[in-house]
This record gives C-alpha cells, sequence and structure tokens, in this order.
C-alpha cells in the first residue's frame, strides 16, 4: 500500500510537472505579443504647497534670468532666523523722523537705531535646497479620475477641471506677488506660486516633463524623462497677468502645444491606451460591430450536424474601419464539414465592406482594434 | 481512501490554477454573430470546358448536377477564356458577380481535367484529371461535381450514383411493372427485367451494385430475388413456406432482413446470403414489416401494428428489445436509416394526405419535408443529405419520383422514361 502509495504519487508528480512544461511552452509560443506601451503626456497638477516649494529652487541651481519677481537670494543662506540679520538684506534707510527741537540743554542724540526689519526670511520651514516639500505631482488620468464618465462625452476637451482647483489656489491678482515675494518669500504666500505657475505653465506648453523635472528635483522621480530645469527652458516672454490668466483658464497647454502632440494628456496618445469606458459604451461599440459583420454572415448552414461546431474568428480592425488583416480562425477543426463551414464564415467576412465607426468612438480605437467573434449558423 | 482524494484534488487544484494564467489573452468580450436572412447556396462559377463536344457535354451535366444540390448554386463564368485550366482565373471579375468558386477543366474523349479556385483567397482549393473509356464521359462529369462538392461543403457526393426503380407502364387496372435503374439525374435508363412479373420494392445493397426485390411470378408465391444490375443474373433469397417481401441488406452486404407472414402475422427473418441460414427476429401477433437496418448494423428500424395502429419501432439487430420511436397524430410506414445514421426517413398518413418526414434516431426533432395527396417510399442519397421518393397526384396517370434536400429546402422531379415509383438509391459508384 506505502509503496503504491508512494509510486502513485512520483507518478502524479512526474505528470503534473510535465503538463506545466508543456502547458507553458504551449501559451508562450501563442502568447500575442504586447503592444509597444506609448508613453503618456504626463500632466501634473500642482498646489499651491508645492508650488510655493517649487518657488524656493535650490541652492545649486542657477540664477533664473527672467523673473525680476523672483526673490534670488532669499533661500541662498539659510540662516537661522534672527532679528539681527541684516546682512543678507541690505537695510532700508531709516526712516524720516521728526527730531524735537534741539535744545541747548539736550544732550545730543544718538540717531535712532533703524527700525527692525525683519530679514528675509530664511526659509523656515524647508531648508530649500533640500526641499522636503514634495510638489504632487498628479499624472495625467486625472480627469479621468474625476469624472470618467464624462470622459465619453467630452472629449476631446481640455482637461480643465482639475487644473483650476489646483491652480487658482493662489488666486489673488499678479501685482501682489511681485510685492509680497520680495518681502516673504515664505512658502504660503501666494505670489510664489504665481510665479511658478507661470514656468509651470509654460513648461506645460512645452509639453516637456519640466514640472516634472521640478518635481523630481524635488524628489520624487517621476516617469517625465527629461528633467531639465524649468528655468533654463523657461520661456522667454516676460510674466504677464494674461500669461498667468491663460493658464489659470486652463487654455495654455492647447495655445502652446509645440505640434508634436496635438493630442489633449486626458486623451492619451494615438495609439496609447483607451480612455476607460462605460459598459454602456462597450455595449455601443460592440453591438455596431457584430450589427455589421452580421448582415454579411449568410445562412449557410451546410448539414444539421454542423451547428455543434462554432468557428470563432479574430478580426483585426483598422481605424478606417477596414480590415487590417485578414480574419484568422482561432479554433480550426480537422473535420471537412466544419473545415468548409469555417471558411464559408471567413469568406463572408472578408467579402463584407468596412464598418464606419462614429467619431465618438474613435479615441476609443483600442478597444474595437481587434475582436473575436463566434460565428453562429442561425437563431 | 482519503489520503488519494485530497492528493488528487490538490493536484487538479494546483494544475488548474498554475495553468489559468498561462491563457492567452484574448481581445475581450467575444461577440456572437447569428447568421442572418434566409438560407443562401455557395455561388459556383462554372467556366466552359475547353475541348470537343465532350467538353460541352460535361459542363452541361455539372451545371445540373450543381443545381439540383441545393447548396451550390451554378452561375456563368465572365470571360470567353474563362475555361481555360491553364490560365489563372479573373479574381476581379468574380469578385464582380459574387462567386465564391470557380471551376474550370478542358475535356476530350476518354478523358478530362479540371481546377476548382476559390475566389476568395485565388488559391487553388482542388484539382484532377480522370479518364475513362469513350462514352463514359458522364460519370467524369458526375465524378467532377462530387469533386467539388465535397471540397466546398465537406460533406460526400452523390452525384456519381445510380438508382433502381420500377418503371410502370399501361392501365392502372393491368400495369406493366419492370426493374429499371438509370443515372441519379435520370440519365441512361436501361430495363432489369421484361416485365412478365410483377416487381415490388426494389433495394440496393450498400457495398455493390447488387438489388433485391419481391416479385410475383406468374405462378407461384411472390419472392425475393437478387439480381446483379451490371450482368442481370438473379437468384431466389432462400425458399420460404410464406410469403416473404421488404427485403433489405444489411450494411455489409452478407445478410437480408425481410418479412415473412404466418397466417395472420407477419415477422421479421434475417438471412444469411452465403449460408442461408435464417433468423427470427421478432415473435408477435402483429404486422412487422419495411425493416432497414441501422449503417453500423447494430440495429434494425421497422413498421408494426403491435401497438394498435402503424407506428415506427426499433429494435436489436438480433431482435429483441422493440421500442417505439413515432409519437406523432397519423400512421407511420416505410421507415429507412440514414447512411450517416443520424436520421430515420418515414411516410406519415394523417389528415388525408401523405407526407415525406424525418426524425432523430430516438424519435425527436420530426420534420415533415414535403406532402400531398400521395407521397410514399423515401431511399436515401448515399451521402445522407437527399431523399427521393414518389408521388402519384390525384387525377394523373400513375406516380413520378422525386427528389428532396434533408432541409426540405428545395424539391425537384426526377424525369424517367414513363411512370415510376419505388426508388431506391444506390451507393456511390467512385
Amino acid at each position: 500500500m506505502l509503496t503504491s502509495r508512494k509510486s502513485f504519487g512520483f507518478r502524479a508528480s512526474v505528470a503534473l510537472h510535465a503538463g506545466l512544461l508543456a502547458a507553458a511552452l504551449y501559451a508562450v509560443a501563442d502568447a500575442r505579443k504586447f503592444e509597444d506601451a506609448v508613453e503618456a503626456t504626463p500632466v501634473e497638477v500642482v498646489s499651491d504647497s508645492a508650488l510655493n516649494q517649487v518657488a524656493k529652487g535650490e541652492k545649486a541651481a542657477p540664477p533664473a534670468p527672467k523673473p525680476a519677481l523672483r526673490s534670488e537670494k532669499a533661500a541662498d543662506e539659510p540662516k537661522p532666523h534672527s532679528e539681527d540679520a541684516k546682512r543678507t538684506v541690505e537695510a532700508p534707510p531709516p526712516p524720516l523722523r521728526r527730531l524735537a527741537e534741539p535744545s541747548a540743554d539736550e544732550p545730543e542724540r544718538e540717531p535712532p537705531t533703524p527700525p527692525k526689519r525683519v530679514a528675509a526670511l530664511p526659509p523656515e520651514a524647508p531648508p530649500a535646497p533640500t526641499p522636503p516639500v514634495r510638489p504632487r505631482v498628479i499624472a495625467a488620468p486625472q480627469p479621468e479620475r474625476e469624472e470618467p464618465k464624462e470622459a465619453e462625452v467630452v472629449r476631446p476637451k481640455p482637461p480643465q477641471k482639475p487644473k483650476p482647483e489646483k491652480v487658482e489656489q493662489p488666486p489673488t491678482p499678479p501685482e501682489k506677488p511681485k510685492l509680497e515675494k520680495a518681502e516673504q518669500p515664505a512658502p504660503k504666500p501666494p505670489e510664489k506660486p504665481r510665479l511658478k505657475l507661470d514656468e509651470v505653465a509654460k513648461l506645460l506648453q512645452e509639453k516637456k516633463p519640466a514640472p516634472a523635472a521640478k518635481a523630481e528635483k524635488a524628489e520624487k522621480p517621476e516617469a517625465a524623462a527629461k528633467p531639465k530645469s524649468g528655468d533654463e527652458s523657461a520661456p522667454k516672454s516676460r510674466f504677464s497677468a494674461a500669461s498667468i490668466a491663460s493658464l489659470l483658464s486652463h487654455e495654455a497647454p492647447q495655445q502652446a502645444a509645440s505640434g508634436k502632440n496635438t493630442q489633449l494628456a486626458s486623451l492619451g496618445a494615438p495609439t496609447g491606451l483607451a480612455p476607460k469606458m462605460s459598459p454602456s459604451l462597450e455595449g455601443r461599440i460592440d453591438a455596431l460591430i457584430t450589427e455589421h459583420y452580421q448582415q454579411c454572415w449568410q445562412n449557410r448552414s451546410l448539414t444539421l450536424s454542423v451547428r455543434s461546431y462554432v468557428p470563432q474568428v479574430e478580426l483585426q480592425i483598422s481605424r478606417s474601419g477596414a480590415l487590417s488583416a485578414p480574419p484568422k480562425l482561432l479554433n480550426p477543426s480537422s473535420d471537412p464539414v466544419e473545415r468548409a463551414y469555417a471558411e464559408q464564415a471567413l469568406a463572408s467576412l472578408r467579402a463584407c465592406p468596412p464598418l464606419r465607426f462614429p467619431q465618438e468612438f474613435l479615441a476609443y480605437y483600442d478597444y474595437w482594434r481587434v475582436k473575436d467573434l463566434n460565428m453562429l449558423a442561425d437563431r | 481512501m482519503p489520503s488519494k482524494i485530497t492528493r488528487r484534488a490538490a493536484a487538479a487544484t494546483i494544475l488548474g490554477a498554475t495553468l489559468a494564467p498561462f491563457a492567452p489573452a484574448r481581445a475581450g468580450k467575444v461577440l456572437n454573430l447569428h447568421a442572418s436572412g434566409d438560407f443562401q447556396p455557395t455561388n459556383v462559377a462554372v467556366a466552359n470546358f475547353f475541348g470537343d463536344e465532350t467538353a460541352r457535354m460535361i459542363t452541361s451535366v455539372v451545371v445540373n448536377d450543381f443545381s439540383r444540390s441545393v447548396l451550390l448554386k451554378p452561375i456563368e463564368a465572365p470571360g470567353a477564356d474563362a475555361g481555360n485550366p491553364d490560365a489563372p482565373p479573373n479574381l476581379d471579375a468574380l469578385r464582380a458577380i459574387n462567386a465564391q468558386f470557380v471551376l474550370t477543366g478542358r475535356a476530350q474523349r476518354g478523358g478530362a481535367e479540371f481546377r476548382l479556385f476559390d475566389v476568395t483567397t485565388g488559391q487553388l482549393a482542388a484539382g484532377s484529371q480522370l479518364s475513362t473509356s469513350a462514352g463514359n464521359a458522364r460519370r467524369i462529369a458526375h465524378m467532377i461535381a462530387d469533386a467539388a462538392f465535397t471540397r466546398v461543403t465537406g460533406e460526400k457526393g452523390f452525384f456519381d450514383s445510380r438508382v433502381v426503380f420500377v418503371e410502370e407502364s399501361g392501365p392502372k387496372d393491368h400495369r406493366r411493372k419492370r426493374l429499371a435503374i438509370m443515372d441519379q439525374d435520370g440519365a441512361n435508363t436501361h430495363y432489369l427485367t421484361r416485365g412478365e412479373e410483377l416487381v415490388v420494392t426494389p433495394r440496393f445493397s450498400p457495398v455493390s451494385q447488387e438489388v433485391v426485390y419481391m416479385a410475383f411470378p406468374p405462378q407461384g408465391e411472390p419472392k425475393v430475388f437478387t439480381l446483379d444490375a451490371d450482368s442481370g443474373r438473379r437468384e431466389a433469397v432462400g425458399d420460404f413456406p410464406g410469403m416473404s417481401f421488404s427485403p433489405r441488406y444489411s450494411p455489409d452486404g452478407a445478410r437480408v432482413v425481410m418479412s415473412m407472414s404466418e397466417g395472420s402475422a407477419t415477422n421479421l427473418y434475417s438471412m444469411d446470403l452465403a449460408s442461408g441460414r435464417t433468423t427470427r427476429l421478432t415473435d408477435t401477433a402483429a404486422i412487422d414489416t419495411s425493416p432497414c437496418y441501422s449503417p453500423d448494423g447494430r440495429e434494425i428500424v421497422f413498421e408494426s401494428d403491435r401497438g394498435g395502429s402503424q407506428q415506427i419501432y426499433v429494435m436489436s439487430a438480433n431482435g429483441g428489445g422493440a421500442r417505439r420511436i413515432s409519437f406523432g397524430g397519423g400512421r407511420y410506414s416505410t421507415p429507412v436509416w440514414s447512411p450517416k445514421g443520424d436520421y430515420i426517413a418515414f411516410t406519415k398518413q394523417s389528415g388525408g394526405s401523405f407526407g415525406i418526414g424525418v426524425m432523430k434516431t430516438d424519435g425527436s426533432g420530426e420534420r415533415i419535408l414535403t406532402e400531398g395527396f400521395h407521397n410514399e417510399g423515401p431511399t436515401w442519397a448515399p451521402n445522407g443529405l437527399f431523399l427521393m421518393f414518389f408521388r402519384e397526384a390525384s387525377g394523373s396517370g400513375g406516380p413520378r419520383i422525386f427528389m428532396v434536400d434533408v432541409f426540405g429546402r428545395a424539391e425537384f422531379p426526377v424525369p424517367t422514361p414513363g411512370y415510376a415509383s419505388d426508388p431506391a438509391w444506390g451507393p456511390l459508384l467512385t
């Protein structure tokens, strides 16, 4: 008994391993090649706090050419805050004071101590060079995340909604940033974000991951490839309210499209992954395909016995709706009657005219690019 | 044993779980397409064969065969040079006329060759060269038609076959009936008996060109005879005290099953043709008749009134275990088992009309293919897709033979020189 059980176990083990190996070989041989992944255009939504941190820059960063608004030296020398820290900032001239009429009796006074002026506060919370703050980088699909259902209706339009919510947080008028920046290059004030918004907007416009680069610099290694300094590639144009306004209105990405990729981030690249689809949309596309090819599938059931065999066919459809490859039979049969039946099915699909997809479905090409059909005899 | 069960279950679970991820990913949900519209035959363009008058005759026979096949529809191939087997077909022109296949060929006395192309792919689908004695060109045409039919449908052909039948002539009250044989398309009719004795219920052997039939000699009891259709040689099948009738061959051609009357009862017997030994298969007080073997020779379907009315029964080929399979309203008779083994054809009398129908071997799926004043005696084509039967219309002078497909889609008259009945379809000659 024990011996027979052991031998059974050994045989079972051998058989199981052999079966696994065969199945693996078969699956690997039969597996379809993965499509090359297309890199999506990243879209970053930067929070105000993140922008603040970005605005602080880093120690080693070369000075930015343009922004006059930048508090260039504010973060250079992080020093503990001190009332006596005057060296980093030129003390303003003492204010004029009305002095009392000097009397003969009064001794000469020393000139009044200039009022204490708070030096440019060093980046207190985060030492700027290694900003602990992580500007949040939210990937492109955010619009989808927020309104997956509307995606099917609204696209292709700029993903406006998420951005404004983030960017608008430092909403104050442009002038304020100027002043406040000089005085308070602190993370909180909205002005700094403004300045960086401009840079970010322009970077986004160029479709380069400059914001991502900044984000990376801020420590999060994101997928964005070119960690160019946003400063270096910063747009040449001066900061202007119009640019901020356009950024806030989220038209900037469209306007400044480099021409390379006219698709919006929310739509992804033309051959990239389709945006998420609702079941109803999938059903509509499936129904369109079914109805079209069903018209071409004539009732040619040859014998009654063939009804147990259902040819399964793979269709590869091009964007134009024509077949991009001959229909492929997935379950060929060695029986001559079933083979003839499958031939009829393939011939009917080949002879079918191209299917015209509505414009709204083109964005979901990846969904209907390859379809499998069961060619049933008749109802 | 608990450990065994656990081990096996575990092995099965592990195997399934391991293999599941390896299943190749497919393109999402599979869509179901149902064939739409009415039945459409496959269009086959038939080009005029190159050659002499033999080529023209072959083309004509092939076109006629396709037109009676129901599944293939012959259409004219465009272009004067379309039939040239040495030239590639003009696929664009053929696609324009919606041809799915095209048949080209060359023929002359003594031989022919043909090519069948798939218009959709442009590939050669079938082709062959055939030779025969002079004057046998019709058989070549039927063989070409069978080859094309098989390639297109995957089914065996039936064109190169013959049908034996009873040819009737003379006034109704003094009818002369003689055995005749013809090609399945009604051509080449010639007679096997002279008409001196009445002949009924001829049946072809499934493996040879022998025919078994019942004859009423001018003197004596009716008897069952075998007849070689090629040589004309005839032999009596046994010498029985009572009347024997409704004979039919076994699938291997070695035995004959028939009915024999014994007083008021009629029972079934089988007889070994080589030894002459008979075996009683039924023993009832009823009338059992019209026996027919299944294609595998294991069962026999027959007609019996043992239940009070004529119904269809199936029993073991050795006798015993008879079970009724017909339960529709009316009377059932002349059951015949399909060569494919999937259906049983029958005659059904109901409400004053006679119908020819088919049912599955367990009695389910009954379908009436044709109905009329008097339809009777179905016989199967060698490929099990068609039936011939005889019909006598009301007021007509006599019966005629007709052909119908197993789907009931089409019906054709089979031309005979005179009135004809009791057709029996023989096997393929090739």
